[in-house]
């Protein structure tokens, strides 16, 4: 048995893991779903394939999280999610975003601005760089409610302090009045939160949420989140590179490589059960166990470069089961309903 | 094993200045009275929060910085104070891999200079510079071809194999490693944390592995020391320290990695507020304020680093 730093392994240690039971999820509705997403960034050097064709599906209630390394393209479909590709490299070349069954593509930059923050609401990775130096948190909490809900501010501070509370920010009738400055990053990580929970949206989309912050901190924001999620039951997109935190938190979860989904799965048959050799490979990368004479397994070659996606299957020449087959694009093949593997030979390796 | 590097009582505090005019001096206390010791071919980790102090204890080592107080022994001989001709000697027994690559190359040179760099400083004739940079090549497994070429024109995980090169270069004991694979993707820090193995069993060479990352720390390490705000905390061997951890920062700070399986149950531990500021640190514990288990004398008397079982060190009162 593999041994993780984090698991009980001393009975005198042990304590309740509250949330510890793999978690289950009994709602079958839909709230998001997207279609053959395209989006391509076009620079000087040529255009870069930065999402090709990806389809997937969010249930409501449900904690779905988007998992790649960096360049696999994840961060642009959460910022597609928004609208907030950045212009005029990135474009949607094409695609449908349907939330709720309307699709967000369709709509202009007004109609867009009513959902975004209200129905749909975004945490960025760095807190440091997403809030404003110059405006005080609670001017910055209250945004988005000024905007979508209420202009009466007796109304907004109420609501600003009841969603301080909700994030467990200390005293926040002193700390409303605070700038970004005066607070530590897990402390301006709450406010982040805080700012995406004002209208209390159905859709959370969380992008990296913990990466910029140190290890006891992330556990105090995770905790938070999932309470969060619990107690509103909200719809979380988690965005991570780390499997860890998806291990922990999510129901089901698509593993991105190169701009396209290679192999989606409820995250326990990911975890136990991974199909798709590069899914393999990641997991099998990890750094486990102690110090001894076992090498961990290494992908062979390097990530391609973005503007020169190799053709067929992305991951074809790094794949120790290649064939000639595979410089053609597999499908995506479905070994249970919620299991897709976009891999030729899946079911012989 | 002999010892190789022994370190004791080590202080380094920061001056800073503030207040009106800034005329109030004050210290920061990045690395408070640390003692431990390095044995020859073995990895020594040193695990923290940013801001524990653990990057200037590399530092102290590689005598980037000059500490305040405290000794640094290498093979018995103290370098604490070392400058001119006996610190470029010293210089070539140890050596250093940073964590930014793309930081720590200069980004005007190519591979083979960069890498050649300090044979070139030490007056090694061209020819005999470039034989050697081809054997380093070979040795990190990067293409010999590589060596025209510009540091932009390689992955990160590359960038890291030309930065321990050059770390090789001049036949070093001893490496200190700064979180060389935090900006890394899991595939690529895999193969880099391999080469780290590997390149120890073969030129035996000691390292001293500074890490946030726990489960690599574990990886490598055969003794860790835990940090906490200029402290050192537990110091163990690493299959002890991971198995039955003693000091509750060590516990919290253990518990706190999810594991990559959903079906491993890890311990829920959350500490209450954040690191305290190295800035007058408080009597007493330093990790007082989020410690779930402190008590009256934790707050007035410091515990000190106190051995309690083979090999294993922790400061905190609970234990002794």
């Amino acid at each position: 048995m593999v041994e993780y730093p984090g698991a009980v392994q001393n009975k005198e240690l042990q304590m309740k893991a509250p949330n510890s039971e793999l978690r289950t999820l009994n709602s079958e509705e839909t709230i998001l779903e997207v279609k053959d997403l395209q989006i391509h960034f076009f620079t000087d050097r040529g255009v870069i394939r930065a999402v090709e064709g990806v389809d997937f599906s969010v249930r409501k209630q449900e904690v779905w999280g988007l998992v790649g390394e960096s360049a696999s393209g994840k961060s642009v479909i959460g910022q597609a999610l928004v609208g907030m590709v950045s212009k005029p490299a990135g474009r949607i070349v094409s695609g449908e975003i349907l939330f709720k069954g309307e699709d967000l593509l369709k709509k202009d930059s007004r109609e867009l601005r009513k959902i975004r923050g209200n129905q749909i609401a975004f945490i960025p990775q760095d807190p440091t760089i997403a809030l404003n130096p110059l405006l005080s948190i609670g001017f910055q909490i209250g945004e988005a409610f000024k905007y979508h809900r209420s202009l009466n501010m007796n109304k907004v501070h109420e609501q600003v302090i009841d969603v301080m509370k909700v994030v467990n920010i200390p005293s926040p009738e002193i700390r409303v009045k605070d700038y970004p400055h005066q607070l530590s990053g897990g402390l301006k990580q709450r406010v982040i939160i805080a700012t995406a929970l004002s209208c209390r949206p159905d859709l959370l989309i969380a992008d990296e949420p913990t990466s910029a912050l140190d290890v006891t901190i992330q556990t105090q924001i995770i905790k938070l989140i999932r309470e969060i999620q619990d107690r509103f039951q909200m719809t979380m997109i988690l965005i991570t590179h780390n499997l860890g935190l998806v291990a922990k938190m999510c129901h089901r979860v698509a593993v991105l490589y190169c701009g396209r989904v290679v192999e989606e799965a409820p995250v326990r048959e990911l975890f136990k059960d991974p199909k798709h050799p590069y899914t393999r490979g990641l997991l099998a990368s990890l750094p486990k166990g102690e110090k001894g004479n076992v090498d961990l397994y290494t992908i062979p070659g390097q990530l391609p470069n973005p503007l020169y996606h190799p053709p067929g299957c992305h991951f074809s020449p790094r794949c120790p089961h290649v064939l000639k087959k595979c410089q053609e694009i597999p499908p995506i093949d479905r070994a249970s309903e919620d299991h897709g593997i976009r891999c030729w030979r899946w079911r012989e390796i | 094993m002999g010892i190789l590097l022994q370190i004791e009582n080590l202080k380094k505090y920061f001056s800073i200045e503030s207040g009106f005019l800034r005329k109030v001096k004050v210290d920061l206390r990045a690395v408070d009275d640390v003692s431990f010791t390095i044995e020859e071919g073995e990895t020594f980790g040193l695990v923290g929060e940013s801001g524990c102090g653990k990057t200037t204890i590399g530092k102290l080592v590689l005598k980037l910085y000059e500490a305040t107080s405290g000794k640094i022994l290498f093979r018995g001989r103290d370098v604490t104070h070392f400058q001119g001709t006996p610190l470029d000697e010293y210089r070539k027994d140890i050596q250093a891999v940073f964590q930014n690559p793309y930081a720590s190359l200069n980004p005007r040179m190519r591979i083979w200079r960069l890498i050649g760099e300090p044979l070139i400083v030490r007056g090694w004739p061209k020819k005999k510079v470039r034989e050697k940079v081809l054997e380093l090549l070979e040795l990190v497994m990067l293409p010999a071809d590589c060596g025209p070429r510009f540091p932009h024109e390689m992955s990160a995980g590359q960038r890291q194999q030309i930065a321990i090169a050059r770390a090789l270069s001049v036949n070093p004991k001893f490496i200190v490693l700064d979180e060389p694979t935090s900006l890394l993707d899991v595939s690529a820090q895999a193969s880099i944390l391999n080469m780290i193995v590997g390149l120890q069993k073969k030129l035996e060479l000691t390292y001293l592995f500074i890490s946030h990352n726990l489960a690599v720390i574990r990886f490598l390490s055969n003794r860790v020391g835990v940090m906490y705000c200029g402290k050192l905390v537990e110091l163990a061997d690493s299959r002890k320290l991971y198995v039955s951890p003693r000091h509750p920062y060590t516990q919290a700070l253990l518990a706190s990695v999810p594991a990559p399986d959903p079906d491993v149950q890890t311990q829920e531990i959350i500490l209450e507020g954040d690191v305290i500021s190295p800035i007058n640190p408080p009597e007493g514990c330093r990790f007082y304020s989020r410690c779930r288990d402190r008590m009256e004398d934790c707050k007035k008397n410091e515990p000190p680093l106190k051995e309690i079982g083979p090999r294993h060190f922790v400061s905190c009162h609970l234990s002794s």
